[in-house]
């Protein structure tokens, strides 16, 4: 286990390297672009560019280095949790990341949290009543619920409580949690009830298919020998070895939760870190894009860590070789 | 040497003829409604992917579309209509028939996600089946190098490249290859740990076949069907992404080729979004329709090909 777990975390830390070179290259390898939008955003220079002037951006932002080391530049200070400065204000990004994050980070709790609530106990049941009218119901509600993209969900949404509720939950206010909880919680509660649906049906389908594998195990027939109810069996032996692939979906799926963030932050008008990746990918503001790249990255190969050394603790039976 | 005498003529039992192709099609349509379904819904919008728009080649029609505009003909004393007879989906903001647009944006999806997906599934294929066979080393890094593309976050990814790059058609494609390829490469290699340890791989190795022989003449064959319940559920799900990406400006949207995103970012543009609620209805229902259709044709494409799998995550 402790020899796995290193050799995990020794991975994930290679994944974090090369997803920064990654975006580092890309962003920096855009012709021109770096050095260009960084006038456009100081104001500087309002029409003629002077090829003394650009020489001049170019050496104060250090850009007339090589690329790898500038790379090697931008890895000594991240590490050192400085991620640099917005090119718009000249704030520190990490400042700016972590002002967004918590908004982003309840987002997905919530997300997580509603969806894992509402789609094991339909999962299983539609799986304990197989070929029922309720399971029949929630295959369905599970195919559509994979197949509306989430920002079509979100529109349908707003229209329909703006249209019949007449709440417009695109301008609701999402104060700090901390300040107003309850208005917070219902401005954020849309949001989340959208992010999640997609993870609702993916997670439904596979506790239900994981739910039907484990009915058909020796040691569930057993149980039923000895005169068990349907019930208990239910929830004390098979529900408990159905969660383990479940979990792994819901591990899996983390990312795209994450993606799904920032469409439903631009919708809803949510402040998180999605929304701050859009403005920062639509003012070019370069060094902020890469550290919303990474930062979110970062939280992604995080959660498939945990998830994949959680195996142990859920089921002893399974060993790390 | 002896020749070892024919069997004699006496036929044992008599096969039935092979029923025609249009008896076998309704048997599987029977058994498959949902996928039938969805393979008719595909069939809809192919065709509109295909004669929906003017076809133009070098600059001149060859077939004229059937659709009721030109995607990008404006009518400027027609904005924000409504549904009506004459455009039956309503109007956007400067005019354009929504219904028109629609149909236009099945060219540009169908381009997009069966492109995407070939390619994908093409580079997929090969580094799979080249990983499966070659095992060791090879298998270890190709595989490695997979996982740390696959724990990239695909959007937030995608929409630094599309920056980067610069929004067209021909960058999301390349993009979407770049995400899908990765992930089909690990149910490829899948597939390919398991045929090549059937007899008849080992049949041919041992009769001297090579490398190359074996995986294109004996393990290609047998991916086949894995292969079309990939693409089925794959082409879906690149033509969500794409639009994910025009929802955000950063698609392979142009006035000549709409994209069914864009229309909806167009929607959301022009608030309120309730009272001009047909701008976002026609090519959202259209996305779903689509994923949905790709969706229940490759669960049914699944069952066919795969019977072991039947019922496990098919829902």
């Amino acid at each position: 286990m402790g020899q796995y777990a290193i050799r995990r975390v020794i991975a994930a830390a290679f994944v974090m390297l090369l997803m920064s070179f990654v975006a580092f290259m890309l962003i920096n390898l855009a012709p021109g672009n770096t050095l260009l939008a960084q006038i456009a955003g100081s104001g500087a220079i309002g029409g003629v560019l002077d090829s003394e002037v650009l020489a001049e951006f170019e050496r104060e932002l250090g850009l007339d280095k090589p690329l790898l080391e500038r790379y090697a530049d931008w890895l000594y200070h991240a590490v050192q949790g400085d991620l640099g400065q917005s090119f718009v204000n000249g704030q520190s990004v990490l400042d700016r990341i972590g002002e967004k994050l918590p908004t982003s980070i309840q987002l997905v709790i919530m997300a997580s949290i509603v969806s894992l609530v509402l789609s094991v106990p339909i999962g299983v049941l539609s799986a304990a009543r197989q070929g029922g009218l309720s399971d029949y119901l929630s295959r369905t509600f599970a195919i559509l619920g994979l197949a509306i993209p989430n920002f079509f969900l979100a529109i349908i949404v707003l229209i329909v409580f703006s249209r019949w509720f007449g709440i417009s939950l695109g301008t609701m206010d999402k104060p700090d949690i901390w300040v107003d909880p309850i208005a917070n919680l219902q401005g954020m509660l849309a949001p989340a009830l959208v992010v999640g649906f997609t993870l609702i049906a993916t997670v439904m389908r596979m506790s239900r298919s994981a739910t039907l594998e484990v009915l058909n195990e020796d040691y569930v027939r057993t149980a039923r020998a000895k005169g068990l109810g349907e019930r208990v069996i239910i929830t004390r032996h098979v529900v408990r070895n159905a969660l383990i692939p479940v979990i792994t979906i819901f591990g899996n799926q983390f990312a795209f939760i994450l993606g799904g963030t920032v469409i439903v932050e631009f919708i809803f008008r949510t402040p998180g870190v999605g929304a701050l990746t859009l403005t920062a990918i639509n003012n070019r503001d370069y060094p902020l894009v890469m550290g919303t790249t990474l930062v979110l990255g970062f939280v992604v190969v995080a959660t498939n860590l945990v998830v994949d050394l959680s195996y142990g603790f859920i089921d002893p039976r399974i060993r790390y070789s | 040497m002896t020749t070892i005498a024919a069997p004699a003529e006496t036929t044992y039992f008599q096969l039935a003829p092979p029923k025609p192709w249009y008896v076998r099609l309704r048997r599987v349509a029977r058994q498959k409604p949902l996928g039938t379904i969805g393979a008719i819904v595909l069939f809809i919008a192919l065709v509109a992917a295909l004669f929906g728009t003017d076809f133009n080649l070098f600059g001149t029609t060859i077939v004229p579309g059937f659709s009721p505009q030109p995607p990008q003909q404006t009518e400027i004393t027609a904005r924000l209509e409504g549904p009506s007879w004459s455009h039956p989906f309503g109007t956007d903001a400067i005019g354009r028939d929504v219904l028109s647009r629609t149909i236009a944006g099945a060219r540009t999806a169908m381009i997009i996600g069966f492109s995407a997906t070939g390619l994908a599934l093409l580079i997929g294929t090969i580094i799979g089946m080249v990983s499966a066979y070659a095992a060791g080393t090879v298998d270890l890094l190709l595989q490695r190098v997979m996982d740390a593309f696959m724990s990239l976050p695909p959007l937030i990814l995608l929409l630094v490249l599309v920056t980067v790059l610069g929004p067209s058609m021909m960058t999301v494609i390349l993009i979407l290859i770049f995400f899908v390829a990765p992930s089909s490469s690990r149910v490829m290699r899948g597939s390919t740990l398991v045929i090549k340890e059937q007899q008849y791989v080992e049949a041919a190795r041992t009769l001297g076949a090579t490398p190359q022989r074996i995986m294109f003449k004996h393990i290609l064959p047998q991916l086949v069907a894995p292969l079309l319940v990939l693409a089925s559920v794959l082409i879906g799900a690149t033509i969500v992404t794409e639009a994910a990406l025009s929802f955000l400006g950063l698609g392979a949207n142009s006035p000549e080729n709409p994209t069914w995103g864009f229309m909806l970012f167009e929607a959301v543009a022009r608030p309120p979004l309730d009272r001009f609620y047909w701008m976002s209805m026609a090519p959202g229902i259209a996305i779903t329709l689509t994923v949905l259709s790709f969706n229940l044709l490759g669960d049914a494409l699944r069952d066919i090909f795969d019977p072991r799998l039947r019922g496990t995550a098919s829902g």
